[in-house]
């Protein structure tokens, strides 16, 4: 037997509206319906112009992410049995400019994954430009970064966090944690260009260890530590730097 | 002092986290062992001929001085969460009263000292 549960989402048609409003749904659902279930079968039978993001429905793309009830959250990986007996608010992600309805302007965290380089850059004189070969890797090695490699880019960190909120500037959770996860990696060679983001005001030290980017994180990826443990990295460069300097 | 390419934060998260670890494991091992030492918290005279006997009050103002640069960092930072953003002003306000509270601690050991020796 299907249970019923009211769904309010925040709409916004730029072409029409000044501001944002609230448009309210019934829904029926099961055990088993997630919000993105919950919102497509909106779209499909009360509300064709409900405009968000979707593809993969199994938390891997990062494309779903909304505010739920104020939380950041994915919505193919948050089910309405979980709100029994109560209400739902559908906003968009927080911190990022909205563009329609659901649909928000993930641009500034794109330019920011782009900056930070998040590829490995081999390690100067080991390869030979166009020559393919293994790069071997033990296990301990991988365990140093992978659990931040299981990052899927789908800022919600960025709308749980306050920083990010206060200044745009702030390089931000996953950036930081992806140039952590590159850096501690075995075969990448990029760490010196990229402590460079991170030693600025704007990288890890814009952070005041709220954690609540770990909280929210979908993946359990933990920014937080990984910020952490950037401040730790950054803070021996700064002491190196300067003994560099007196060296010079 | 502000540079764009790099942050100075280093020192001051150091000593943020240095007066952390203070607070937190240091003080209270340091109370429990003076009131081990004096029997009573109440026994203001001998606690008073500990703390304020060289070494032990060098000690004793160290961990002062680590508080005093960690509440202020807080101070610091805490304000820009209030959208109070900082800049140089505030940076130079508020770790300038961590030093100067910290040159006072200084002063007050040396003064201590020197009344203790001759």
């Amino acid at each position: 037997m299907a249970d019923k549960i009211k769904i309010t989402v925040q709409r916004y048609r730029p072409e029409q509206d000044r501001e944002p409003w609230d448009q309210s749904f019934e829904v029926e659902y099961t055990r088993e319906t997630s919000l993105l279930e919950a919102l497509n079968s909106i779209k499909d039978t009360q509300e064709p112009t409900l405009s968000f993001r979707w593809s993969c429905r199994m938390a891997i793309c990062g494309s779903c992410g909304m505010m739920v009830n104020g939380v950041p959250k994915l919505a193919c990986k948050t089910f309405l049995r979980d709100y029994a007996g109560q209400e739902m608010r559908i906003e968009p992600l927080a911190n990022f400019p909205v563009e329609r309805d659901l649909v928000v302007d993930l641009s500034d965290f794109i330019e920011k994954l782009e900056r930070i380089k998040p590829y490995i850059i081999p390690k100067k004189g080991e390869s030979q430009p166009g020559e393919q070969r293994e790069y071997i890797q033990t296990p301990a090695q991988l365990e140093k970064y992978r659990q931040f490699s299981m990052c899927i880019n789908c800022g919600i960190c960025y709308a749980a966090c306050p920083q990010y909120k206060l200044n745009k500037e702030f390089l931000g959770p996953a950036a930081l944690t992806l140039i952590y996860r590159y850096n501690e990696d075995s075969r990448d060679g990029g760490k010196e260009e990229r402590m460079k983001l991170v030693n600025q005001d704007t990288g890890v030290w814009s952070c005041s260890f709220v954690g609540y980017c770990s909280e929210c994180c979908p993946k359990g990826v933990d920014p937080a530590s990984a910020i952490q443990l950037g401040k730790v990295e950054s803070a021996k460069d700064y002491l190196i730097s300067m003994f560099k300097k007196k060296g010079e | 002092m502000f540079r764009k390419d790099r942050s100075d934060e280093p020192i001051y998260w150091g000593l943020f986290g240095a007066g952390g670890m203070v607070v937190a494991i240091a003080l209270p091992v340091i109370i429990l062992a003076t009131m081990g030492l004096t029997h009573s918290l109440t026994d203001t005279v001998m606690f008073g001929e500990i703390i304020l006997s060289p070494l032990p009050s060098l000690v004793f103002i160290s961990l002062m001085i680590l508080c005093t640069w960690h509440a202020l960092h807080r101070v610091y930072h805490t304000l820009h969460d209030l959208n109070v953003h900082v800049g140089t002003l505030h940076h130079l306000v508020i770790y300038g009263l961590a030093a100067l509270i910290s040159l006072a601690f200084i002063v007050c050991w040396a003064i201590l000292v020197f009344k203790n020796i001759f």
